[in-house]
């Protein structure tokens, strides 16, 4: 007989239309786990967000570089949208200029410093969608410490009144949940949870 | 037997790498950072270093720098979260002496390839 007991039970119901409408008004802070490590599919998750809405994004990268999302977005463009990246990885290989859409800049040392990059740039660009893509680097969701985790709810929720409502209305934070499971949701921090599941098969050639 | 020096700022990843190629009978030695690595290279003077590309203090480029200088050269293997483009892959590879490129969320089993091929002996 198993010693255990049911805390929880999900419900699941496929709703690609709901999904679609969800994503195409997403608004507010928003939580998006995904199991790719391929830019393209955020991409493709951009795109959906908004419809065809002009729309600017503030892209802080702490996994592409911009020289590789440039590769990607040659090949995939991101439609109606304007995109304005901080790229705070490429500086550990090689120096760079800035440009007219990319900030090169060292990565932030902890959540305090990511939210003041956060601020300055949105101050700067005026994005009305910010991305921050990933927070896996400042907290180890695998096995937060309670000083890890009441940073990362103190950190929700200074973004929530500091960056959101001003020249922006969505904020997607990007979690990659190959980089460890995360146990506990942060449901009373963000307005939505979306799970980003890429499913990859070989492709099978037909004559 | 081939000296590996593990070099991570992520004290769990660094342990766990460190247990798993001890266990291949692999003389090692942590650090926890560029300066740490730079301070215990000298002594330790490993044949393989696992670096991580995204540390706090010194980055890879000052890192491998600071290797020119030095007597011992050890090979470099990459970890990093990091995806870069082709191009600036190429640069990577032409920084010091770095003979892999590993992207974490790496398999401990591909890791302990890549050192088994770039052993000595």
């Amino acid at each position: 007989m198993s010693e255990t007991e049911i805390v929880h039970v999900n419900f699941w119901k496929e709703m690609h239309k709901e999904i679609r409408k969800t994503i195409k008004n997403i608004q507010g802070l928003i939580l998006l786990i995904h199991n790719s490590v391929d830019f393209s599919d955020i991409v493709d998750f951009l795109n959906k967000v908004g419809g065809d809405a002009k729309s600017t994004i503030l892209f802080i990268s702490l996994v592409n570089s911009y020289s590789n999302m440039k590769e990607v977005l040659d090949v995939k463009l991101l439609d109606s949208k304007k995109l304005f990246v901080v790229d705070c990885v490429s500086s550990f290989i090689t120096e760079h200029i800035d440009t007219i859409d990319c900030v090169y800049t060292k990565p932030p040392d902890n959540l305090n410093d990511m939210k003041e990059l956060i601020v300055e740039n949105i101050q700067k660009f005026r994005p009305n969608i910010v991305v921050l893509d990933s927070l896996s680097q400042f907290i180890n969701f695998s096995m937060p410490s309670n000083e890890e985790l009441h940073n990362f709810y103190r950190f929700l929720k200074s973004i929530r009144r500091d960056a959101i409502g001003i020249t922006n209305d969505t904020f997607i934070l990007i979690y990659n949940d190959k980089m460890g499971s995360m146990k506990k949701l942060p449901t009373l921090f963000t307005d939505t949870i979306l799970k980003l599941e890429v499913i990859r098969e070989k492709v099978r050639w037909q004559d | 037997m081939n000296k590996i020096m593990i070099v991570d700022d992520e004290q769990d990843l660094r342990e766990m790498i460190n247990l798993m190629i001890t266990k291949e009978g692999y003389e090692t030695e942590m650090a926890q950072d560029g300066i740490d690595f730079l301070e215990k290279n000298d002594n330790f003077q490993p044949d393989i270093v696992t670096l991580d590309v995204m540390m706090p203090g010194l980055t890879t480029k000052d890192i491998l720098e600071e290797l020119k200088d030095k007597n011992n050269k050890p090979k470099i293997i990459l970890l990093t979260v990091v995806r870069f483009s082709d191009e600036e892959k190429e640069k990577l590879f032409k920084m010091g002496n770095v003979v892999d490129y590993i992207t974490k969320p790496f398999d401990f089993d591909e890791l302990m390839t890549t050192i088994k091929d770039n052993s000595i002996g």
